[in-house]
C-alpha cells in the first residue's frame, strides 16, 4: 500500500517483517468459534483465545463497572479471555491503529459521531455475516436501536447503553407560577406560554431565572428537529434537506427565543453562569425547564448535586401530537476494528454484552437507558424515580437516530455553528441553511454518501 | 534609615539622588508583586477549589474560600489514581529525554552554530522547517512506523526521538552558542584541540544556564505529555501521571475537586524542581574566561 | 591574524593554496569542514530521515488526494488545494491564527522580557519564590489550566470581569463574545509565558558584567544600558522567542479545544467557539483529519500552513539579519 516509500525509510523500517502484519482475521484456533449457541462450553475448555477490548470509560466507578462485566464472562468463558483497556478514547487512536495494523480486537466508543466515517473508510468491521456465523439473537435489541449502528443497510456495531433526551422541568417551580406540574408543555406554542410565567427577570434585564433556553448545555439539534419535523436528509434520493421549510421554521423557533429573552446579551450571561456539569443552572435555581439527557436522571447527578430539586421528566414537546413520546437516541457502541485478530470470538463477547447483566450493570453505572427490549421492564431500572420516561422515550416506534452518512461530522458542526451565526450572530436562518445545504451536498456526492 | 520621603524643592543634588535611586529600587519590587499576585490568582482558585465538597465546587456564584475546607480530595486522588506507579512511569521516560535531549541537542546545535560548512543554512532551515508541519498529518504515518518497528505500548515512540534532536531545542542551543566567544573558540583550534573537547571543556561549560534550561524545559514537556502516551501507551500497567488525572473524569461530569486536587499533585514535584533549579542556574553560576 | 596550516572547523581567512577542489567544488578545508558539520548533526540527520521524512512526503502526498485510512488513496490532483481556497473556514480559521499570531506572539515576549529583567536581580531576598510563581503557569496540565481560565474569564462571576467591576468598567464577554473570546487566549497564552521567561534568564546571565561595567563608566543610566548593552546581547535570545512563538500560534490547538468544548456550546455543537471566534488553524486542521475523515484535505490544510509558516520565519529571519548579535559570528 505505502510500499512505494519504502526506499526512503532506514533499514530498520523494512516491512518485511511487517508484510504478515495487516490482517485478515485469523482463524481462532480449535473449536472455540464454531459453536453455535453462547451457552458456556459444555465440552473441555479448548486452548485461549486473548481479546484486547478497548474500551471508552476512564472514570473510577465506571472502570470498576465494566471490569466486573469482564470479569464475568472470563469466569463463564475460560476459552475466551479479555482483557480491557479503559481510558477516553479519541477517533484519532482508533484510526492510527488500524492503519499501523494491529487495532484492539475490539472497541466500546462512547462518541457514535464517528461510525459512518469508519463504516465508511473500511476502518471497521461489517458485522452481518459474523453475527449470522455465531447464530447471534438480536431479538431482544430494540429495533431502532440498531439503526443508529447501520450504514448503507449493513451493521457495524451494536448499541451498549444508550442516550436519549427529554424535557426536565422544575415541579416547585409551576405550581409557584400557577402552572399544573403534573401537565408539562406538549407543544412548542405550550412551552412558550409556560417559559413566559416562569422567567423572571432582575431589576437591571438580567435574567434571575429563565423559564426555558433552548440550546444549552449543547445545542439539542439532533433531539428537537424531528418534533418540529425537520429531516436532515432524505436518503432515497440521497440529498441533504437541511434548508427544508420545516428545517427554517426550525431554526426560527430558537431564533425567536433568541429575540426575546437575550437582550442585552441576558440569557448568554445567564449561561455563562453554570458551573456543575450540563443541569447546572436547573441545580441553582436559574432555569425552569431544560432538554437534559437521561444520565441528568442518575444517581451521580441531578439528585446528587442538588438534593432538593424537585423535578419532573418528559417527552420533549413535538408540533404534531402523534410524535409527541418519540425521541432522538444515541448511545455507546462496540464494534470490530479491521484487523482484529479475532472477529468471530469479538462478536461472541460482543453478544454477551447484550444480554441483561452486564447491560444493566453499565445502565446503572452510567445512568443510560437499555438497548434491550427486555430491560424496558426491568424492576431495578424502572424503580428508578422519572427512569419510566426515559425508557418510554427509547421505546417509541418513531424514535429517530443519527443520519448515518459519511459527511455527519461537517453536518453536525455546521449546523452547530450555523445555529450560533442565527441566534448571536444575527445570520438569516434561509440563508444560513441554504448555505450549509449546498456545502454538505457538495461534498457528500464527492464523497460518496 | 531615613524614610523615603520626596525631597523638598530646592533640596540639594545629592538627596534628589538618593531618592530617586531608592524609587528606582522600590517600583521594580512593587511591579514584581502585583505582577505576581495577577499571576498566582489562577492558583489561588485551583487549590480553592481542590478543598471543596462537590457542592461547593459547583456553587453559583462561586465561593472564593471553602467552606468546610476539606482534605479528602487529596487523599482520594492519591489513592484512586496509583500515584506510585504513575509516578515511576513518567520518571522512566522523563529522566532519559533529559540526558537525551541536552546531548543530542548540544552537538547538533554546535554543528550549526560554530562549525562553517557548506549548506549549513539551509540544513537547519529544514530543521525549523521539521517544526511547522502540523502533527495531526504525520500521526498516522508515524504511527504506521512506530507499528512496523513494534514499538507500541513501549515507552520508545517516547524516549528514541529524544536522544535524535529535538528541533525546538537545536535552535535554542544554536542561539546560546553563536553568542560564544569567538577568540576563545579560536584559540583553542590554534591549539589544536578536536571540535569534540571545546565542545565539552569550553562552549558547555559556558552555556550551563542554556544546557539546565533544556533540561528543565524537557523534563517538563515530558512530565506533562499527554497526547504521545495516549496514542502510544496502551496498558494501564504503562500509563504515566498525565493520563492519570483521567480517572476523575466520567463519561457525563467531572469531579472539580478531585480533578484541581491531582493536577496539584501531578504539579507538585515539577514545582519543587523548578524550585531547586532556578536557584542553581541563575545565583551560582561563576563564569570563567572573558567574561565577567 | 595568521594564516596556520590546517585548522580543523572555523573558515580561515587567507590564500587557500594547492586546493584541489574536488566533485562539488570544495577545498580541502570546506571539505573537512563539511565532514565535521555533518558529523556534529548526524543524530538530527538520523532522527529526520527515520522518522520525519517519511511522514512530511507521506503528508504531501495524501494532500492530492482523497486519503482514506486502510485504503489505496485515489489521486485527486489540486482538488484539495482549490476546495480549501473556497472554504470559508479555511479563511476564517486563517484569520483567526493571523491575529493571534501577530498581536499575541509580539506582547508575550515584550512581557515576558520585562518579568525576566525584573527577575534578574540580586540581592532580593525570596526572588526565587518570585521566580517560581511566575513558572507556576507552565507546569499546570493544559487542560486544568483552560478550565481554570474558563471560571476566570466567565463574564458574571469570573473574578477578572468581578475586579474590573469594582473599577467600574463592564467587563467584556470574553470566550462568549466572538470579539473577545481571541483576547481571552492572548491572556492565557502570556500567563503561561514562564518558559520564554526562562529563556531570557539564561540568557540574560551570560551577558557580561564587564559590558555593563564600561557602559556605567561612560556615564549610562539603566534605560540605556538596557537599550545599547542588553538587549544586543540578548538579542539571539529574542530571535529564538519571536520565531518558536510565532510557530506555536500558528498551530495553536490544545487550549481552543479545550475551551471550546469546555464553554459548553462545543460537545454537540460545533468545536471552535461561538461563531467559529476560536476556529484557529490547528483546529479546522484537526476537525477535518479526524471528525471528518478528510485526511487528504487536512494535509492539504497542513502543507498550506507550512508554507505560510515558512515564508513568515524566513521574514524574521532576513528582518533580524541587521539586528541580532553573534559573538561568535564573523
Amino acid at each position: 500500500m505505502r510500499k512505494r516509500f519504502i526506499g526512503l525509510a532506514m533499514a530498520s523500517l523494512v516491512l518485511a517483517s511487517a508484510c504478515g502484519s495487516t490482517a485478515s482475521p485469523a482463524p481462532s484456533t480449535a473449536a472455540a468459534t464454531t459453536a453455535a449457541s453462547q451457552a458456556p462450553a459444555a465440552s473441555a475448555p479448548v486452548a485461549t483465545v486473548t481479546l484486547t477490548l478497548r474500551y471508552c470509560w476512564g472514570g473510577e466507578g465506571e472502570v470498576k463497572a465494566m471490569e466486573k462485566v469482564i470479569q464475568a464472562w472470563n469466569s463463564a468463558h475460560p476459552e475466551i479471555f479479555v482483557k480491557g483497556i479503559s481510558g477516553n478514547i479519541k477517533t484519532e487512536e482508533v484510526a492510527a491503529a488500524v492503519a499501523g495494523g494491529a487495532p484492539p480486537d475490539m472497541v466500546i466508543m462512547c462518541d457514535n459521531g464517528a461510525i459512518a466515517g469508519f463504516a465508511h473508510d473500511k476502518v471497521i468491521m461489517p458485522l452481518d455475516d459474523i453475527l449470522t456465523k455465531i447464530g447471534a439473537d438480536m431479538k431482544d435489541i430494540i429495533p431502532a436501536s440498531l439503526k443508529w449502528t447501520q450504514y448503507q443497510g449493513k451493521q457495524y456495531g451494536l448499541p451498549f447503553g444508550q442516550d436519549t433526551w427529554g424535557l426536565y422541568y422544575n415541579t416547585d417551580m409551576f405550581t409557584a407560577a400557577g402552572l399544573d406540574p403534573t401537565k408539562p408543555p406538549t407543544t412548542p406554542d405550550e412551552l412558550w406560554t409556560d417559559a413566559k410565567a416562569l422567567t423572571k427577570f432582575n431589576a437591571d434585564g438580567s435574567l434571575a431565572v429563565a423559564g426555558f433556553i433552548p440550546d444549552d448545555p449543547d445545542r439539542n439539534l439532533e433531539s428537537t428537529s424531528n418534533l418540529f419535523n425537520c429531516q436532515f436528509y432524505d436518503e432515497a434520493n440521497k440529498k441533504i434537506t437541511v434548508n427544508s421549510p420545516e428545517c427554517v421554521a426550525w431554526f426560527n423557533w430558537y431564533k425567536k427565543w433568541y429575540d426575546t429573552y437575550n437582550k442585552g446579551n441576558a440569557m448568554v450571561n445567564l449561561i455563562s453562569t453554570r458551573t456543575g456539569g450540563d443541569a447546572g443552572l436547573m441545580q441553582t435555581g436559574q432555569l425552569a425547564m431544560a432538554i437534559y439527557g437521561e444520565w441528568e436522571n442518575g444517581a451521580a447527578y441531578l439528585s446528587a448535586n442538588a438534593p432538593n430539586l424537585k423535578y419532573d421528566t418528559a417527552p420533549i414537546p413535538a408540533i404534531n401530537p402523534d410524535k409527541y413520546g418519540a425521541a432522538f437516541i444515541n448511545g455507546n457502541a462496540w464494534f470490530i476494528p479491521t484487523g482484529s485478530t479475532n472477529p468471530e470470538a469479538a462478536a461472541k463477547f460482543g453478544m454477551y454484552l447484550m444480554t441483561d447483566d452486564p447491560s444493566r450493570t453499565m445502565d446503572i453505572q452510567n445512568a443510560s437507558v437499555p438497548q434491550l427490549t427486555s430491560l424496558l421492564t426491568d424492576p431495578v431500572l424502572t424503580a428508578i424515580p422519572h427512569q419510566k420516561t426515559f425508557l418510554n422515550l427509547v421505546n417509541h416506534k418513531d424514535a429517530w437516530t443519527t443520519p448515518m452518512i459519511s459527511v455527519y461530522g461537517q453536518l453536525k458542526d455546521g449546523l452547530g455553528s450555523a445555529l450560533s451565526a442565527v441566534t448571536t450572530g444575527g445570520a438569516d436562518p434561509q440563508k444560513a441553511l441554504n448555505d450549509l445545504a449546498a456545502d454538505l451536498q457538495a461534498k457528500l456526492d464527492a464523497n460518496g454518501p | 534609615m531615613s524614610a523615603i520621603a520626596a525631597p523638598r524643592a530646592g533640596a540639594p543634588r545629592s538627596q534628589r539622588r538618593l531618592w530617586s535611586s531608592r524609587l528606582s529600587r522600590v517600583a521594580p519590587m512593587v511591579l514584581l508583586i502585583v505582577l505576581a499576585v495577577v499571576y498566582l490568582t489562577p492558583f489561588v482558585w485551583m487549590i480553592s477549589t481542590s478543598l471543596k465538597t462537590i457542592a461547593q465546587s459547583i456553587a453559583s456564584p462561586p465561593v472564593l474560600i471553602p467552606d468546610p475546607i476539606v482534605f479528602k480530595p487529596f487523599t482520594d486522588a492519591l489513592t484512586k489514581m496509583n500515584y506510585p506507579l504513575a509516578f515511576r512511569n513518567t520518571l522512566i521516560y522523563a529522566v532519559p529525554a533529559v540526558i537525551g535531549t541536552v546531548v543530542s541537542c548540544s552537538l547538533v546545535a554546535y554543528g550549526f552554530a560554530l562549525v562553517q560548512w557548506r549548506g549549513r543554512n539551509a540544513m537547519f532551515l529544514i530543521v525549523l522547517a521539521t517544526m511547522m508541519l502540523p502533527s495531526q498529518v504525520t500521526l498516522i504515518p508515524l504511527y504506521v512506523i512506530y507499528a512496523k518497528l513494534g514499538w507500541i505500548n513501549t515507552y520508545l515512540p517516547l524516549l528514541v526521538p529524544t536522544f535524535l534532536g529535538s528541533p525546538f531545542f537545536i535552535f535554542l542551543l544554536r542561539q546560546f552558542f553563536m553568542g560564544m566567544p569567538k577568540e576563545l573558540i579560536d584559540a583553542a583550534r590554534l591549539d589544536g584541540a578536536s571540535e569534540l573537547r571545546i565542545l565539552a571543556t569550553i562552549v558547555a561549560p559556558l552555556s550551563a544556564p542554556a544546557l539546565i534550561t533544556v533540561g528543565i524545559l524537557t523534563f517538563i514537556d515530558k512530565w506533562n505529555d499527554f497526547y504521545g502516551p495516549l496514542i502510544y501507551l496502551q496498558k494501564p500497567e504503562l500509563q504515566p501521571l498525565s493520563l492519570a488525572v483521567q480517572v476523575f473524569q466520567t463519561q457525563h461530569g467531572t469531579d472539580w475537586p478531585l480533578l484541581m486536587a491531582a493536577s496539584i499533585l501531578v504539579a507538585a514535584p515539577l514545582v519543587a524542581l523548578y524550585f531547586v533549579a532556578q536557584r542553581k542556574f541563575i545565583e551560582g553560576i561563576t563564569l570563567t574566561g572573558l567574561k565577567g | 591574524m595568521t594564516a596556520v596550516a590546517r585548522p580543523p572547523g572555523g573558515a580561515v581567512p587567507g590564500p587557500v593554496r594547492s586546493s584541489r577542489r574536488g566533485r562539488l567544488n570544495l577545498t580541502r578545508v570546506e571539505r573537512r569542514n563539511l565532514r565535521t558539520g555533518l558529523l556534529f548533526i548526524s543524530p538530527w540527520l538520523v532522527g529526520f530521515l527515520a522518522f520525519n521524512l517519511y511522514p512530511a512526503i507521506a503528508s504531501l502526498y495524501y494532500s492530492f488526494t482523497n486519503f482514506k485510512i486502510l485504503q489505496e488513496p485515489r489521486w485527486v490532483g489540486p482538488d484539495n488545494y482549490t476546495a480549501l481556497i473556497n472554504d470559508p473556514l479555511f479563511w476564517k480559521s486563517l484569520g483567526n491564527t493571523l491575529y493571534l499570531t501577530i498581536i499575541g506572539v509580539p506582547l508575550a515576549v515584550v512581557v515576558a522580557l520585562g518579568i525576566a529583567l525584573l527577575l534578574n536581580r540580586k540581592g532580593i531576598r525570596g526572588i526565587g519564590i518570585f521566580r517560581t510563581i511566575f513558572y507556576l503557569p507552565v507546569v499546570i496540565p493544559g487542560v486544568a489550566a483552560a478550565i481554570l481560565w474558563i471560571f476566570l474569564l466567565s463574564p458574571i462571576n469570573g473574578l477578572v470581569n468581578q475586579s474590573l467591576r469594582v473599577a467600574g468598567i463592564a467587563g467584556p464577554g470574553w470566550f462568549y463574545d466572538p470579539a473577545w473570546a481571541k483576547n481571552g487566549i492572548i491572556l492565557m497564552t502570556i500567563w503561561a509565558a514562564g518558559d520564554v521567561v526562562i529563556i531570557y534568564l539564561g540568557a540574560l546571565q551570560g551577558v557580561s558584567r564587564a559590558l555593563y561595567e564600561a557602559a556605567e563608566v561612560d556615564g549610562a543610566g539603566a534605560w540605556v544600558k538596557l537599550r545599547h548593552v542588553t538587549i544586543p546581547m540578548i538579542s539571539p535570545a529574542i530571535l529564538f522567542n519571536l520565531v518558536t512563538g510565532a510557530i506555536a500560534a500558528f498551530q495553536s490547538f490544545t487550549q481552543a479545544f479545550v475551551i471550546s468544548a469546555g464553554v459548553g456550546r462545543g460537545n454537540d455543537g460545533s468545536i471552535g467557539g461561538v461563531q467559529n471566534s476560536l476556529l484557529f488553524y490547528g483546529l479546522n486542521l484537526y476537525n477535518n483529519g479526524f471528525r471528518y475523515f478528510q485526511m487528504g484535505y487536512a494535509s492539504a490544510l497542513a502543507w498550506i500552513l507550512l508554507i505560510i509558516i515558512l515564508i513568515a520565519t524566513l521574514v524574521l529571519l532576513r528582518a533580524s539579519r541587521n539586528r541580532v548579535y553573534y559573538e561568535s559570528a564573523q
